[in-house]
């Protein structure tokens, strides 16, 4: 982290992670100068259902700014912007007051709402008329639509009690300044937007029987939508009327973070979920490659975007079943036992001695999207199966099916194997391993960025400089702010034996699609 | 005159000696164990020294009778169960011509087993032996190999014998084997129960140099002076020929008639059966053995990796499990049964395919190998627990439909091994298979049982092997859940086509691997 600057200005980013809220500082350089994390609780009250109270992220955001402002010891007054970053998409009722008329409201991995997402797809006449207009390869229950559908179909008094439904950010932006507002990027993962007109679709919103007037007007990620009031400074100790600007969904912020915000640019995250996100002039509607068309926070512009659920999951539930007790064990010593693991699995062979994982375990992602998709291990043999190798494995499995939306963007349109390289984010990016197998697997460059954890702050950071006029463009703000920490190459000598375990890859998948299927029924 | 109330037997097994004093009464009264090393001198080859084989027979003989004070002269006979699948080449005078000799787990004879199976093909092969498991493994290719690689020694050989034929060589002077030793060496004809002439000859082996055969209860000889000076065992104490390990178990368990089965849970898990003539199936490639009852046959299936399956998951999941239970004074076997025991049937849709080693049955593929199927976040390692062993219950069962296939009424089931002291496995096991299990007192010893029989019978005590079912003591019955075994069934009809679904993808994934090296 850089030190404060007794003559330099700052922008307050806020990311509503799933598991709490980080308010990162950041300074007109793009340095990240503090930072605050404040976790909140998730609700799984039944299965499927997936629950946060905005109440909770209202005490992060203020907690966590009063933690940087008194830790920092930063003037209020040298806060030239507010912006954010969200997970989405949700549903956030609010009525004319500005308070939530549901206490618990649904997250983005809630999927109770999946039978109207298919009454919705049925009423507009299957499911391309659908994605042609909004253009989302999500789950439907997923979608924000699908869960307004629900509040009406079950809580029908909430749904009227409504004014506006807003994401996750939009809910704190309206609590700092009073304003009802989205923004283009997030109405761009509800499926009521016209993914095209830039506008909300008629068509879907009457088929869906949900009235237009209940959706917020929408801005630019940039766009200053309001000023921090008397009331919020006094809780948040900020200053009144420092600009607020509309920020996005954390997949949209973390493009602008990671510089996708010209042509030939894509970023691989490794996250918690593995996600890859191009930059694009037009949307890619093609029903078959279910590619989410996200808009970019540079206004007409897009970014396609799909992942799979369990990426870093999967190395955490490996760790978590598998390692458990040396964890704590080497914790106790101040090692850590993923570092003890990165520098095993480095002995072991590219190929796990024919052993391969598929990293379906929370369910499909891109680009197949079964839901009864779930993960395996093939190929283990006693002569010479350790943990390691099955760590390794999970490394290996996990860039395959990255690979595998490489290959759907391509057949999509998008040829990112042309364009060599890869922006790489996300904790998966501080294992120099993984992003070594990464390169080796997709045989492309991998640019590892500074920060690879905070990209969505930075990407915050730039729509808040824009919006007050610190930078003149995105590309202008990315060349200043994002910045390079290393480039990995590809090894030869892997690259061949890799191609034919992704053909492999795919074929175990597509085989053991057929027993998944059949075991879901009993 | 003397009463002969004693039979001493001889397990000779991978790892070491046992030897157990029987009564009458079929009770294993003592036991002497000792251990020998087994050399792995390159990847597949796996030798053993008959040298020390004798060595742990004298040890053991010697330390039982001295332990148990019995007079020599009140055993009645000497019987054996002894691993198979070997090639111990001695000369006229009954000399040792191999220091180290290639026992069942060595695989180098991988030339020779390639030759048989696509020049005499290996249909045809299987047809006339009954002989199903890898080619590599029988007497038959090793002693191919040998004559190639060690001519000198294949010259000089007079006889080609099996492990316990040394041992009874060495007590009594006499070169011989026995039937079911025979029928797992892929050169008797096992419809004809004589060498068979076309197999052994066209791999260019002397019919000469194959043993007489007897069957298991036949007295072969005596103990010599000699050997009565090292061992303490009476000059002139009858000596039969036994039996090998598996045909062996079989009748422990009381395979002795049709409906009844076994299975044997030990690091392979294995299933037997009793008829009347050879079970020949190209498809499943079940084994035929002669059993121990002449003229009959005792069919096997078996599964590489059972209990190996749970050890190899405690050598690398359960390490700290394993050190902590030590420390608590229990054994990391308890554990892992009340683990599995905690989860529900099915494991939360786990599932594992159990062929660590590769191949085995039913498909006996060898680039086949295991897998952990259908994974989500919620398993954690007590549902890998239980998948395991309910992968390898389920393989089981595959097995026994495969025999029921082929013609096999299967009534009762009795179960041995180690593994069947594990309560929730033995649960699992009766509730995936549908069948009445029932656990005998001598759940490790059921093969030195029935080399004791024989040993009754070669002498005139007992009057056929049909004794064995008076003998054996069921000490539990394991009765299937009506509830449980429905759902097993449910997740059986999907688990029997998994490896077929996946036949493919193994095969191309040990391609790759091969050429790249990757193993």
């Amino acid at each position: 982290m850089a030190s404060p600057r007794k003559d330099e200005i700052y922008i307050l980013t806020h990311d509503l992670g799933t598991s709490g809220d980080k308010a990162v500082l950041v300074d007109s350089e793009g340095n990240l100068v503090a930072s605050e994390f404040r976790p909140y609780p998730t609700y799984r009250p039944r299965p499927l259902w997936v629950e946060q109270c905005p109440e909770d992220w209202w005490v992060a955001v203020v907690e966590s700014t009063r933690n940087i402002l008194r830790k920092t010891k930063i003037p209020p007054e040298k806060i030239a912007a507010i912006s954010f970053s969200g997970h989405f998409p949700g549903c956030v009722p609010v009525d004319k007051e500005g308070r939530v008329v549901r206490k618990y409201v649904m997250i983005w991995a809630d999927l109770r709402a999946e039978e109207q997402g298919k009454k919705l797809v049925e009423k507009l006449g299957g499911y391309e008329n659908f994605y042609k207009i909004h253009g989302l390869g999500h789950p439907l229950g997923m979608l924000s639509i699908s869960k307004v559908m629900w509040l009406k179909e079950n809580e029908p008094e909430v749904y009227n009690r409504t004014y506006k439904f807003l994401q996750t950010w939009d809910y704190i932006i309206l609590k700092l300044t009073g304003k009802f507002v989205g923004d283009y990027g997030g109405a761009s993962n509800t499926g009521w937007l016209d993914v095209r007109k830039r506008k909300y679709s008629e068509e879907i919103l009457e088929a869906a029987g949900i009235d237009m007037d209940k959706l917020p007007d929408l801005y630019e990620s940039h766009d200053v939508v309001g000023y921090v009031t008397d009331e919020a400074a006094k809780v948040t100790g900020l200053k009144p009327g420092t600009p607020v600007v509309a920020g996005s969904g954390d997949s949209i912020c973390a493009a602008v973070g990671a510089g996708v915000v010209k042509e030939r640019t894509a970023y691989c995250y490794i996250g918690t979920a593995s996600q890859l996100a191009a930059f694009s002039h037009e949307p890619i509607l093609d029903p078959k490659a279910r590619i989410n068309n996200f808009l970019s926070a540079i206004p007409g512009k897009y970014t396609p975007f799909s992942y799979i659920s369990a990426g870093g999951l999967s190395v955490d539930w490996f760790k978590s079943t598998f390692l458990g007790i040396e964890e704590s064990i080497l914790s106790n010593l101040g090692i850590k036992v993923l570092d003890v693991y990165e520098s095993k699995a480095r002995e072991v062979k590219p190929g796990c001695g024919g052993l391969i994982f598929i990293p379906y375990i929370a369910g499909g992602g891109g680009p197949h999207w079964n839901p009864n998709a779930r993960g395996a291990f093939i190929g283990i043999t006693s002569l010479h199966t350790k943990r390691a190798d099955f760590y390794r494995a999970v490394l290996e499995g996990v860039a395959f099916a990255f690979k595998w939306l490489v290959e759907q963007f391509e057949e999509a349109g998008i040829p990112l194997r042309k364009w060599g390289e890869f922006r790489t984010i996300g904790g998966g990016a501080l294992s120099d391993l993984w992003v070594q197998i990464h390169a080796d697997i997709l045989n492309m460059k991998m640019i590892v960025l500074e920060n690879p954890q905070d990209t969505t702050a930075i990407g915050a950071a730039i729509m808040g400089g824009i919006g007050v006029g610190l930078w003149k463009s995105y590309e202008e703000a990315a060349e200043r702010v994002v910045k390079i920490k290393k480039v990995v190459e590809p090894t030869p000598e892997n690259v061949e034996i890799y191609e034919k375990l992704y053909e492999l890859f795919k074929s175990s998948f597509r085989n053991l699609n057929e027993i998944f299927n059949k075991l879901s029924t009993i | 005159m003397v009463e002969k109330e004693y039979f001493l037997v001889y397990d000779l097994g991978t790892s070491g000696v046992k030897a157990v004093l029987f009564n009458t009464e079929g009770r294993a009264i003592a036991r002497e164990y000792r251990r020998y090393n087994t050399y792995y001198v390159r990847p597949q080859w796996v030798e053993q020294s008959p040298e020390e084989w004798w060595v742990a027979v004298v040890e053991s003989t010697r330390n039982i009778l001295r332990k148990t004070k019995i007079p020599p002269e009140k055993i009645a006979a000497i019987s054996f169960s002894g691993q198979m699948m070997g090639a111990v080449p001695v000369d006229k005078e009954g000399n040792l011509l191999m220091k180290r000799v290639i026992i069942w787990e060595d695989m180098r004879a991988v030339e020779e087993s390639e030759h048989l199976e696509k020049n005499f093909g290996w249909e045809e092969f299987y047809k006339r032996t009954g002989s199903g498991m890898a080619v590599p493994m029988y007497p038959l290719v090793k002693i191919a190999w040998i004559k190639k690689h060690l001519s000198e020694i294949y010259e000089k050989t007079h006889k080609f014998i099996q492990c316990k034929d040394y041992i009874r060589l060495k007590l009594t002077g006499k070169i011989a084997s026995d039937y079911t030793d025979a029928s797992n060496t892929g050169m008797l004809n096992i419809h004809k129960r004589t060498w068979d002439e076309e197999v052994v000859s066209f791999m260019g082996i002397d019919m000469d140099k194959l043993p007489d055969l007897y069957e298991s209860h036949d007295v072969v000889g005596y103990v010599t002076d000699e050997a009565a000076k090292v061992t303490g065992l009476k000059p002139g104490t009858p000596v039969v020929a036994g039996a090998g390990d598996v045909p062996a178990a079989a009748v422990g368990a009381g395979v002795v008639k049709e409906g009844i089965s076994y299975i044997c849970t030990g690091t392979a898990f294995w299933s037997g059966i009793f008829t009347n003539s050879p079970m020949i199936s190209p498809q499943y490639r079940i084994c035929t053995l002669c059993s121990m009852i002449p003229g009959k046959y005792t069919p096997h299936q078996f599964t590489h990796s059972g209990s190996a399956s749970i050890d190899w998951f405690i050598e690398h999941f359960l390490i700290s499990e394993k050190e902590g239970a030590e420390r608590a004074g229990i054994s990391i076997y308890d554990v892992i049964q009340i683990k599995a025991e905690q989860v529900p049937i099915g494991s939360g849709g786990l599932v594992f395919l159990p062929y660590l080693m590769g191949g085995g049955a039913p498909h006996n593929k060898s680039y086949i190998k295991g897998g952990f199927l259908n994974l989500t976040l919620a398993h954690r390692k007590e549902h890998f627990i239980r998948a395991i062993m309910e992968g390898v219950a389920l393989t089981m069962r595959e097995i026994i439909e495969i025999f029921r296939e082929e013609g096999a009424k299967i009534e009762l089931i009795r179960l041995i091994g180690g593994s069947a002291q594990n309560a929730t496995w033995r649960k699992i096991m009766a509730d995936v298979l549908g069948v009445e299990l029932l656990v005998p007192e001598l759940l490790q010893e059921a093969n030195c049982l029935a080399a004791a029989v024989a040993a009754g019978i070669g002498v005139g005590i007992y009057k056929d092997y049909s004794i064995v079912e008076k003998l054996i003591r069921d000490i539990a019955v394991e009765k299937p859940d009506s509830e449980a075994h429905k759902i097993y069934t449910e997740i059986y009809k999907v688990y029997k086509n998994i490896w077929r679904t996946l036949d493919s993808i193994y095969k191309q994934l040990f391609e790759v691997g091969l050429k790249y090296n990757i193993f």
